[in-house]
């Protein structure tokens, strides 16, 4: 996926839906779609009531948005509005990420959208780009920046593959990931029950381009794990479970530590 | 991945969308097809590639000293951001020939 470098255009949805409000809503919007930003957010946070014209108006946008190959989200949706999405079982479309992991309803009834994803995946190879493209819409809906996406995204699919290939998983234990988002640092756990192996203790790929080199063609995951990370930590627990914690931080405008 | 020559020693490979674990198998046997053809020059247009992992890359540069000893080389063009910004951080940007377009590539490899 492209994501535009620059911040994730943002469009307010009309509170009022008269004509003339409509309009602009949709001229805004195409005149965002013109420099194709990759992903687009409609901003729900003024709507105190939802009419079904809104509905209606976010499905137009939803398709305007699809004709172009831009992802849509919704940001700071009311509760209401996301009970209604749900009824009408349009979920899929407005909340491509995983709907229990984003949207936490407390006890006043107040929508909070979650800073944590968690995510349990069978340990087989062809499960990986499916946990991956949930995990970049967690990103994408935190406004992480494109760039640090893209290491993020290099780096679950490095720490993923991995385990799957080298950890000697079994089928029947999935790998718990979870990540956490304060500010401008996530933490990643990863937790699987496969064989020992200290990543952090390893000697592997230090000088990439001395092993290249040498014509190695394989082993340079770690190393990139490394280089995209700003801290490593590996833990073998009492239970025979492995949890590796990565750490990274970026700089908001400027997209990269 | 798509082969076309370019020039009697030159040969272009478009390695598509991702390049990692799951493929790199096919750049490695095309690199070393090309090898045995007797090509010196490859040039890989990543202008299609959305992801390169560590298999990709490994994929690649375990061949760059083979084609530079028999005095040729494998030249990489048009990489998005995100991929010269992984390239840049693993510290090859100094090591791989890395060129803006295929006509600066083409250029290096000797062809007008």
């Amino acid at each position: 996926m492209q994501v535009d470098t620059e911040k994730i255009p943002v469009v307010a949805v009309p509170v009022e839906l008269s004509e003339l409000n409509i309009e602009c809503f949709y001229d805004t919007l195409r005149e965002q779609l013109k420099n194709s930003p990759g992903i687009i957010k409609l901003d729900c946070s003024y709507l105190k009531q939802v009419a079904s014209s809104h509905i209606n108006i976010l499905w137009q946008a939803y398709q305007i948005c699809l004709s172009t190959e831009t992802r849509l989200s919704l940001k700071s949706p009311p509760l209401e509005l996301i009970r209604v999405i749900e009824v009408l079982d349009l979920r899929e479309f407005f909340f491509q990420q995983d709907w229990q992991n984003q949207i936490d309803i407390d006890k006043t009834g107040t929508c909070v959208t979650s800073d944590t994803f968690e995510y349990d995946i069978q340990p087989c190879s062809e499960n990986i780009p499916k946990a991956t493209d949930k995990f970049l819409d967690f990103l994408t809906c935190q406004s992480v920046p494109a760039l640090v996406c893209f290491e993020l995204r290099t780096v679950f699919y490095e720490v993923m593959n991995n385990i799957i290939s080298y950890g000697d998983v079994f089928k029947e234990d999935d790998i718990h990931f979870s990540a956490g988002i304060d500010g401008d640092k996530i933490i990643l756990i990863f937790i699987d029950k496969g064989n020992p192996f200290d990543p952090t203790n390893s000697e592997l790929n230090k000088d990439i381009v001395g092993v290249a080199k040498q014509g190695k063609k394989r082993g340079f995951g770690i190393a990139i794990i490394r280089k995209l990370t700003d801290s490593m930590k590996y833990e073998r627990r009492f239970n025979n479970t492995n949890v590796l914690t990565l750490e990274k931080t970026w700089h908001q405008e400027e997209g990269v530590n | 991945m798509i082969q076309k020559a370019l020039k009697d020693d030159t040969v272009l490979i478009n390695p598509g969308k991702i390049l990692d674990n799951s493929n790199a198998h096919e750049m490695v046997d095309a690199l070393a097809e090309v090898r045995e053809k007797g090509y010196a020059y490859v040039v890989i247009d990543m202008a299609e590639l959305e992801f390169l992992s560590s298999a990709g890359v490994g994929s690649i540069l375990g061949n760059v000293e083979v084609f530079r000893e028999a005095e040729g080389d494998i030249v990489l063009c048009n990489a998005s951001k995100d991929i010269s910004h992984v390239l840049q951080v693993l510290d090859l940007m100094d090591y791989l020939t890395i060129k803006e377009n295929q006509k600066e590539a083409a250029a290096f490899c000797g062809i007008e």
